[in-house]
């Protein structure tokens, strides 16, 4: 019988999950948490859909917490799982983001004493996922070549490269559109 | 030049950063909600090999909604009243899910793997309704739903709309396409009713009431379509046991959950317009959902909620976000069209929708209520009848 039981967990995933050591996870979300929301949220442009990512990530990374917790950098490896997340669930919004749609209300109103260069934000946002990516772990997180090409598992001459790209698409936009 | 537009990147993600505010979830409340994810699963497992050894048995009879042109209950409804676990039921998975075409299930919603299904039901026309949820943290339920073209393993799948609802104890409603038709898919946290009846409301079309009986704690309620379903009442013997917006979970209780009339609405974007509707006394500006030509990446839930008085006044319905929301308003009987001011660039004019009892508008222009300075109704001679100044928040 070929019916799906879907979303089936591990055997794995169970034991680990109650092998977890709970106050070492909770310290992880208390010291990474917002900043890995931060990361999303670059990702993604949508701040529900970045709380909603950095929750599912972190579900996930405590049901197998014994892996996350034994790496070198625990931190990394979330983040890994988070670019990997975002990159997967976000393919194909360009369309959507371009008609600037909004999945849930921001919680706090505007000012009309911004500083923030919305012409940049929107450019950033017409990236592919994957540019997109590399744009935030380099810019953002500092990252190396050699860690952005670790957490989206490619070679550092594929960041070097996809970065190139986005940086000229940016450039492009921005001389079509006449920006300084 | 790339110094200079890197510097701009990276000065720009930085201040974007801080917008995203403090992960508002705890590690405690994330271990939680792993364990619930992890039972659902499983629990969905079993529900759906059970349903497959029910409907092989020929034990599960599938239903349809009532049709459009017969409103009235036709079935003998169920009205035991039973204390019911919070968790999807056995009964709500109809009909049997090949992997190929839940897979396709996946992808119409979202791609969300992690989703588990919720409910299968036959529609009339043959096609399936599929809902898939998955539990999120504070605590918060995702359900969206598809529609796939048979029940063959190839079967396509087309998505129909995506809801946030607190959590499984919660009157879950979801809209799913049924060809050209809509169908609101209603789970009730248990059987607390015997009916459900929608309504559902156009600008300048009668208001439309639908329903359907209760059957396993669902209904599939035929319906006008996702954007103009206004109002979900649910029924035991004739009396109304709740009375709401579908999808409130956003709403806060000044929104009078009566408000039931479109009086106008945006003409954009298609998925995500601004309506005003009212119930008489009260009109308020929402943002609502409707269906979307790819995955159900929207939420159906109603947001920017603004209300006002419907008492004959110029009034603005702004809401909270005054970045990226809309302007919205109620006019004084006689206006023909409202000017707005704007901080920067030179006024518009906005038409005012015909409506006895709350004449209504709605900018399409695009321009936030941030950069919105003044409201002047206009009478059909040009003559300024009713004036407004905008008060920051």
């Amino acid at each position: 019988m070929d019916e799906v039981v879907a979303g089936r967990v591990t055997r794995d995933e169970i034991a680990s999950a109650g092998a977890g050591d709970a106050e070492e996870f909770d310290a992880f979300v208390a010291g990474s948490g917002s900043r890995l929301l931060h990361t999303a949220y670059l990702l993604t442009g949508d701040r529900a859909a970045a709380e909603d990512l950095v929750q599912d990530v972190l579900v996930r990374a405590w049901s197998r917490w014994s892996r996350v917790s034994a790496a070198d950098e625990p931190r990394a490896y979330v983040r890994r799982m988070l670019v990997n997340a975002s990159v997967s669930r976000w393919r194909g919004l360009r369309s959507r983001r371009a008609e600037r749609l909004v999945a849930e209300p921001p919680d706090r109103p505007g000012t009309d004493e911004d500083p923030r260069d919305d012409e940049m934000w929107a450019l950033v946002a017409t990236l592919p996922p994957r540019q997109r990516a590399v744009v935030v772990l380099s810019y953002y997180e500092d990252l190396s070549d050699g860690q952005v090409a670790e957490a989206l598992g490619c070679s550092t001459g594929t960041v070097k490269s996809q970065r190139a790209k986005a940086l000229r698409s940016l450039r492009a936009r921005i001389d079509q559109e006449g920006q300084p | 030049m790339t110094v200079d537009l890197e510097a701009r990147v990276r000065a720009e993600l930085a201040a974007r950063a801080a917008d995203a505010g403090v992960l508002p979830v705890a590690g405690a409340a994330l271990r939680e909600t792993a364990r619930r994810r992890r039972t659902a699963r499983l629990r969905a497992g079993a529900l759906v090999v059970a349903a497959v050894a029910a409907v092989t048995a020929g034990a599960v009879a599938l239903r349809g909604p009532a049709n459009d042109s017969a409103p009235t209950p036709v079935q003998q409804p169920s009205t035991t009243a039973t204390t019911a676990p919070a968790a999807p039921d056995p009964a709500w998975l109809q009909v049997p899910l090949h992997d190929a075409a839940y897979q396709q299930v996946l992808a119409a919603t979202g791609g969300d793997s992690q989703a588990a299904p919720l409910l299968t039901a036959r529609l009339p026309s043959g096609r399936v309704a599929v809902l898939v949820a998955t539990e999120r943290v504070d605590p918060r339920l995702w359900v969206a739903g598809a529609t796939l073209a048979s029940d063959q393993p190839g079967a396509h799948a087309v998505s129909g709309t995506s809801g946030h609802f607190p959590s499984y104890d919660s009157l879950i409603a979801v809209p799913v396409r049924d060809g050209d038709r809509t169908v609101l898919v209603v789970l009730l946290p248990s059987r607390l009713g015997d009916t459900v009846e929608a309504t559902s409301s156009l600008p300048g079309q009668p208001v439309r009431r639908t329903s359907a009986f209760v059957h396993d704690r669902f209904a599939l309620v035929p319906v006008t379509s996702p954007e103009a379903v206004t109002r979900v009442r649910v029924l035991a013997r004739g009396r109304a046991v709740v009375d709401t917006i579908p999808a409130g979970s956003l709403l806060g209780p000044d929104v009078p959950r009566t408000v039931d009339r479109v009086v106008t609405t945006s003409g954009g974007p298609p998925n995500q317009p601004v309506q005003v509707r009212t119930d008489g006394r009260t009109a308020c500006r929402l943002t609502v959902g409707g269906f979307w030509d790819g995955p159900a990446y929207v939420p159906w839930n109603p947001f920017d909620a603004a209300c006002a008085p419907a008492d004959g006044r110029l009034h603005l319905l702004l809401a909270a976000d005054r970045r990226y929301s809309s302007v919205a308003g109620l006019a004084p009987a006689g206006a023909a069209t409202v000017r707005l001011s704007w901080r920067h660039g030179s006024p518009t004019e906005v038409p005012v929708t015909a409506d006895s009892v709350a004449p209504a508008f709605v900018d399409n222009s695009g321009r936030p209520p941030l950069e919105l300075v003044r409201a002047e109704a206009l009478d059909a001679s040009g003559t300024v009848v009713a004036s407004v100044t905008v008060v920051d928040p």
